[in-house]
């Protein structure tokens, strides 16, 4: 996947489980450093407004922002179980 | 007992004495079409980098804060005050976690879901109370979290952190005045 690296490595490390689950990331812009989508993204998804969820590429603490990304992915019930 | 301090409902307490205060708020945007996305720099000017922020509903947004703050209190409601300045005309539509299932709950209190339910249930004998009723009852029954931390505190060896009972308490005193307005929202002609 051609995308740069999240300048931080938790973040970035959270964002490699999204997408070992099948969530893809969008390029962002401003402060928004990408937008990460569930797999499905439908309706129905469990995930609500979450089924897209911002990046910031410079958070107030970036390890409650990877932690937050966990959460959504592994709570999505589309992810797929990929590595872990 | 630990309601997980790092999770919506939970409360960290910092090296530096100010705790950090978990919860989730929602949001109708003004505009029903609106793309949320095209919100975040505000958002982020307005000082909601401590917030992950959702934003796959168009007309909607959710944020999901990590902020320090005294007092839960002044969290939740200097959140609002962010989401606010940022988005004119934003209307709150519930804070997280308050309305819990018996699952919801089994998680954030650290128990299983088969415990939670006996308590529910009345089927653990040695307490002092009843069960608190459901906010809801139906399919599923809804609990307030707060109402049953509090009851947990009194009458099992599960002793809530009494920093995630006062969070549960101004999320749900937020979600009062929330529903409240909607309420009288309906009834405007």
């Amino acid at each position: 996947m051609s995308r740069s690296p999240h300048p931080s490595k938790e973040i970035e490390a959270a964002v490699r489980h999204a997408e070992a689950r099948g969530w893809t990331v969008r390029k962002g812009r401003g402060h928004c450093w990408g937008i990460l989508r569930c797999p499905m993204n439908d309706a129905e998804c469990r995930c609500g407004e979450f089924c897209q969820t911002s990046v910031w590429s410079t958070p107030r603490v970036p390890e409650n922002e990877a932690r937050k990304i966990r959460r959504v992915v592994d709570g999505c019930v589309h992810a797929g179980t990929g590595r872990r | 007992m630990d309601v997980s301090m790092r999770e919506p409902g939970g409360a960290e307490h910092g090296a530096e004495g100010m705790p950090t205060w978990n919860f989730v708020l929602k949001f109708r945007l003004p505009d029903p079409a609106a793309d949320p996305a095209d919100l975040l720099d505000a958002l982020y000017a307005a000082g909601c980098d401590d917030a992950t922020v959702g934003v796959g509903r168009r007309g909607s947004i959710a944020l999901d804060f990590s902020r320090q703050a005294p007092t839960p209190d002044r969290a939740v409601r200097s959140a609002l005050e962010d989401v606010r300045r940022a988005i004119p005309g934003v209307v709150p539509t519930e804070a997280a976690p308050d309305m819990v299932n018996l699952s919801d709950l089994a998680d954030l209190v650290g128990c299983t879901r088969q415990n939670m339910r006996k308590y529910a249930a009345g089927e653990i004998r040695a307490v002092r109370s009843p069960f608190p009723e459901p906010a809801h009852s139906g399919t599923p029954s809804l609990w307030r979290l707060a109402e049953v931390l509090a009851w947990l505190d009194r009458n099992t060896d599960l002793r809530p952190d009494p920093a995630a009972l006062q969070l549960a308490q101004a999320v749900s005193a937020i979600n009062l005045d929330v529903q409240r307005a909607r309420l009288d929202g309906s009834m405007a002609g």
